[in-house]
């Protein structure tokens, strides 16, 4: 090596050179750290975060974030609103609650597009219909905006409406609940999840989907932040949604694969004979050829609004046009 | 009348006088919060000002009591039911070695098992009604009641029981005569711990599946933001469990007066 001082000389010269650049690189282009309370544990819902995680798009737009899901999940609105949290994943109808209080959170993208939740009964119960609930006891997990769920379906096949039906409070075990036979239906239950789980179990069930029985269709899961967010940090907001966005569409094309990192980076908290029938359920909602993934509709924010409020759930100051914004997406 | 009434008005005064300090704490307290509150305008939704939480107790005050009373009966049947099964397992343990070594392991470890993980099965096994809150509050709270009134029925002075033996006195009336009575301030030591995890159980009963009650109330307003009521029903929780308490301490007064006449500082 001693007959080439100059190619070494010039070789330390370049490392020590690329040490100052990628020490100037780390100063100026510094990683921005978001955090994202998820509603949940990890689950074929988040695919998309997920694989925008793993596959670095959060990275490429200079984002470190941070995907978790909270001890009390029903505390993500609050954490957003005061800020501990820079975005959260919540229900439509949460969030139109949230503002009805002064709780500044507004949607800025749809993640899952449709209702999720809908009334399960075993299918060795006979019930094929709301109708067939009369008389009959209803398990839920004592979230209030289940209750006009379950009364316009009730109404819609015509029956008089919740006073029809006993609804008792089971918290979250709805699905024993509902093999136990303390329950002949229950709602609150995701089509892409309960129904899975009871299925496994050696339980045939029968699914009614809300949209389907008369209430409007609206956005199971949105993801939000803060309105000071949107007005302080608007470019941040922009470049998370464009890896989320990426990461959603990834797992469209391919929702096995976003299992395949969700497995991988959950362990024991997923149980993959849920998550993959799932996803494949959820991949549909997913594709959109229109309008950009996320992307939210007005007139489907204003009924499910006004159909709270018709059923005395919100108070009629809350403006639907208020709780969401499509502008990161390119949109007005 | 009046040298009798006497002693009752420096007991009064004493009463005052234990009062008055709480009291002025619990004020600058609220004074506090309700300044801190409203010189930071913290939202409601986050932190309700106590002026705030007092409106809602007013303003729902039906809504509120009628959730108080299925709390109230939850935790009166579950503490009956532990005083009950408490008691006779003191006696028993008490009475007998044998049944001290094989009973006592379990009394224990029944407060090693988390109630929180065995609640929501309770609920599947025996339905959501009352019974579930009633068990659960029964559960939490006999463990102090038996470890008291053991202690209380082995603590006799044993040249007593040696003595009224050679007096030719019973098991039973050693027992009834001398064992019952030095128990009791123990057993009242334990009741009044039972009473405050009482009314812990019966909230963590309605938590995990109700229709009706403060717990449940409480789970009602969270997702509603209606974080004041959450505060409101917290607040009629803590006057019931104190009102209890105290009731407590009366009954105890009236079963065991030669122990409140001993000279003694007593909080409540």
């Amino acid at each position: 090596m001693s007959q080439y001082p100059r190619t070494r000389m010039m070789l330390w010269s370049m490392f020590v050179l690329m040490l100052v650049v990628s020490g100037r690189h780390g100063a100026y282009a510094q990683n921005t750290t978001l955090k994202l309370a998820l509603d949940w544990y990890p689950n074929a819902n988040h695919l998309g975060l997920f694989m925008a995680q793993e596959k670095g798009y959060f990275r490429q737009e200079n984002l470190d974030v941070m995907l978790y899901t909270p001890v009390d999940p029903s505390t993500v609105l609050q954490t957003v609103g005061s800020g501990t949290d820079d975005f959260g994943i919540s229900y439509q109808p949460d969030v139109l609650l949230a503002r009805a209080q002064g709780v500044p959170v507004v949607s800025v993208a749809a993640l899952v597009p449709h209702p999720l939740n809908s009334v399960i009964a075993l299918q060795s119960s006979g019930i094929v219909r709301p109708r067939d609930l009369v008389g009959k006891k209803v398990g839920y997990p004592a979230i209030p905006t289940n209750e006009p769920l379950l009364g316009t379906m009730l109404k819609t096949d015509g029956a008089r409406g919740l006073q029809d039906v006993e609804l008792v409070n089971v918290g979250f075990d709805l699905v024993p609940a509902l093999i136990s036979r303390r329950v002949d239906a229950i709602v609150g239950a995701y089509w892409t999840h309960e129904s899975i789980l009871l299925e496994n179990q050696g339980y045939p069930v029968h699914i009614m989907r809300v949209e389907e029985w008369g209430v409007p269709d609206y956005y199971e899961l949105v993801l939000v932040t803060n309105a000071s967010t949107i007005k302080s940090k608007p470019e941040v907001i922009t470049r998370f949604l464009r890896a989320v966005r990426r990461g959603y569409e990834d797992a469209a094309q391919d929702p096995q694969a976003g299992v395949d990192i969700l497995l991988k980076g959950t362990k024991a908290e997923v149980d993959e004979k849920i998550e993959r029938p799932g996803a494949q359920l959820l991949a549909p909602l997913w594709k959109t050829d229109k309008t950009p993934f996320g992307m939210q509709d007005t007139a489907r924010w204003e009924s499910f609004t006004q159909w709270l409020q018709a059923n005395g759930l919100l108070a009629s100051h809350v403006r639907a046009g208020d709780a969401f914004t499509n502008r990161f997406h390119g949109g007005n | 009348m009046a040298p009798r009434a006497a002693p009752y008005i420096g007991r009064l005064r004493r009463l005052i006088g234990s009062w008055v300090p709480a009291a002025l704490i619990v004020l600058v307290l609220l004074g506090l919060w309700e300044g801190y509150v409203r010189l930071w305008a913290v939202p409601k939704w986050l932190l309700p000002a106590p002026s705030v939480i007092a409106m809602t107790l007013v303003v729902s005050r039906k809504l509120l009591l009628d959730h108080t009373l299925v709390t109230f009966v939850e935790v009166v049947v579950g503490f009956g039911l532990s005083l009950l099964c408490g008691v006779l397992l003191a006696c028993g343990i008490a009475a007998s070695r044998t049944l001290e070594r094989a009973l006592y392991p379990f009394v224990i470890a029944s407060q090693m098992v988390p109630i929180i993980a065995i609640a929501p099965l309770l609920l599947i096994w025996v339905g959501y009604g009352l019974t579930p809150k009633v068990i659960v509050v029964a559960l939490t709270a006999f463990f102090p009641i038996v470890v008291n009134m053991v202690d209380g029925l082995q603590s006799v002075d044993p040249d007593v029981v040696n003595l009224l033996r050679t007096m030719g006195a019973s098991r039973w009336q050693i027992f009834v005569k001398v064992q019952v009575p030095t128990s009791l301030p123990f057993l009242f030591s334990g009741l009044r711990v039972a009473m405050a995890v009482s009314v812990i159980g019966a909230i963590i009963g309605e938590w995990m599946g109700s229709s009706q009650g403060l717990g449940y109330l409480m789970i009602r307003s969270k997702p509603q933001f209606l974080t004041e009521r959450v505060f409101a029903a917290i607040v009629v929780l803590s006057v019931m469990g104190v009102a209890l308490f105290v009731l407590v301490g009366v009954i105890e007064q009236l079963a065991i007066p030669w122990r409140h006449n001993a000279p003694r500082q007593r909080s409540l």
